[in-house]
């Protein structure tokens, strides 16, 4: 245990060249603690970049698929492309003023900066400076993550709205963000004023029922409330098309990775799409429409908050639709099939959704009318007793 | 073997190009009276309608349940909308379950019907 009272993690993993925190010791503690009060999880290998200059504007353009008409201080998702139309990274773009911040996870951060340099040369005037060398990220997840930061930064928190950031300190970034459907902050550190930031929000964490939690729970949860992972199903050699985030991308400018990127969208043959079952999938299960084989599982894990299983389905295009409870998935190795459900993403309904920071606390969550995390059998609220 | 396939093959087929038929009248409602700037196809499914993804606004849930009823002859219970209106196949879902359950109080009521 640190100085700060920071458990050591029962397992960790490597992400993009860091070790981090697989879990604690019960990866179904801790999406409980994410759906239900506040997690929080240190992002060491989050990397930010910071881009100015002159020519910033003229090198962003090339560099990310998505438009830039963002306002000082907001933030926007979008990717970093291969020239493939491969998704490389998995980044937020920030209006810093003058400047730019350049959030991305997926890539080692000599990596990212190396991509960058490369597709920003040539111009006279573009600068990289690495805002994460000497700094941490503590990630704070849950339904109640913004009463947590109201107690350490005041009740004007509370109006900060998703995907904005701003600086408490020079040297500090907190981001309203994550990956979880449910309320989310990241705070970027320096690294030596961490571990007294940790303490402070431990020393709240019996009242606000604060706990560490590792990246196996937040992919738990970003899979239930369908935010890509590019450590996932960004690495089986899709693009944007197929993934279902053509929304991160404005066809109309060129970028790197457009090319090949518009010449798949003209020829797509497969989309992905949310899967449920009640039985375990596996990757490369075959995805069947009676004796026709129309696509195959991606990645299912247990859905810790709603039970049975979820999962992402790549299928043929005509039959890529929710709503389909006749296909089944076959194993390799089996001849077992599986009954599966197509259904609309996501697959939860978020406890967030419910609570107003104006009139909840945690310690009157019960009075919430929360209609429960499944979506599929959603009770109307005032319905039940 | 084939033969047994048939029926469930064909209500396959039926039940796709319904949901097809719904998505593309909403991706129309999208681009025609929202003014979702993005060629069809390029509207993703499962993005989110609001914040991210096509970024709607409040204003443009109203528009886009009003545009919804009246295309499709249903109306969209208030009580689920936070739910239903997560993203394009969330409100196809809400969509069909509606058109479904019009259709059942039609066959269950037909007197009634024919009375009103």
């Amino acid at each position: 245990m640190s100085s700060s009272g920071w458990p050591k993690p029962a397992v960790e993993m490597q992400i993009d060249g860091v070790e981090i925190a697989a879990h604690f010791g019960s990866v179904q503690d801790e999406v409980r603690t994410i759906r239900n009060a506040v997690g929080l999880t240190r992002l060491e290998h989050l990397s930010c970049l910071r881009l100015s200059g002159r020519d910033v504007l003229r090198g962003l353009e090339q560099l990310v698929p998505c438009d830039l008409f963002v306002r000082d201080g907001q933030l926007r998702q979008s990717l970093l492309l291969r020239p493939d139309a491969t998704v490389l990274a998995d980044i937020q773009l920030g209006n810093d003023d003058d400047c730019w911040l350049l959030i991305a996870e997926g890539v080692e951060r000599q990596q990212l900066i190396e991509h960058v340099r490369t597709h920003s040369a040539g111009l006279a005037d573009f600068q990289i400076e690495d805002l994460s060398a000497g700094r941490t990220t503590l990630s704070l997840n849950g339904p109640f993550a913004w009463e947590l930061m109201a107690e350490m930064e005041g009740e004007e928190i509370i109006a900060f709205p998703y995907l904005s950031f701003y600086r408490p300190r020079p040297e500090s970034i907190y981001l309203r963000t994550g990956k979880t459907g449910e309320f989310g902050y990241d705070l970027l550190v320096p690294r030596a004023e961490a571990e007294a930031l940790e303490g402070r929000i431990l020393a709240l964490a019996d009242e606000l029922e604060i706990a560490p939690v590792g990246m196996l729970a937040l992919w738990c949860c970003a899979l239930e409330n369908w935010f890509f992972n590019v450590h996932r199903e960004g690495r089986c050699g899709l693009t944007p098309v197929e993934l279902g985030l053509q929304w991160r991308v404005n066809y109309d400018k060129e970028f790197v990775g457009g090319e090949a990127l518009r010449a798949r969208r003209r020829d797509v043959t497969q989309r992905i799409t949310a899967l449920r079952s009640a039985e375990a999938l596996k990757p490369g299960d075959s995805i069947m429409a009676a004796q026709q084989t129309i696509g195959q599982v991606l990645h299912a894990e247990p859905s810790l908050t709603l039970g049975g299983w979820v999962g992402i389905g790549l299928l043929d295009m005509a039959y890529a639709h929710s709503g389909i409870d006749v296909y089944r998935a076959r194993r390799a190795d089996g001849p077992q099939a599986i009954a599966i459900e197509t259904v609309s993403a996501p697959f939860v309904n978020n406890l967030s959704l419910y609570v107003n920071p104006q009139r909840h606390s945690i310690s009157d969550r019960e009075a919430i009318g929360f209609p429960g995390p499944d979506r599929a059998t959603p009770t109307r609220p005032g319905s039940g007793t | 073997m084939q033969a047994q396939h048939a029926p469930a093959q064909t209500a396959l087929t039926a039940q796709l190009a319904h949901r097809t038929q719904l998505v593309d009248r909403v991706k129309q409602i999208l681009i025609e009276d929202l003014h979702v700037d993005r060629d069809p196809d390029a509207i993703d499914l499962d993005a989110p309608l609001f914040g991210t993804g096509l970024a709607l606004d409040s204003v443009d849930a109203l528009e886009l349940v009003v545009a919804s009823e009246t295309a499709f002859s249903v109306r969209l219970p208030q009580d689920t909308l936070r739910s239903s209106l997560r993203t394009l196949n969330t409100l196809v879902d809400i969509i069909i379950a509606e058109q479904q359950r019009a259709n059942s109080n039609a066959n269950s009521n037909p007197a009634e019907e024919a009375q009103s």
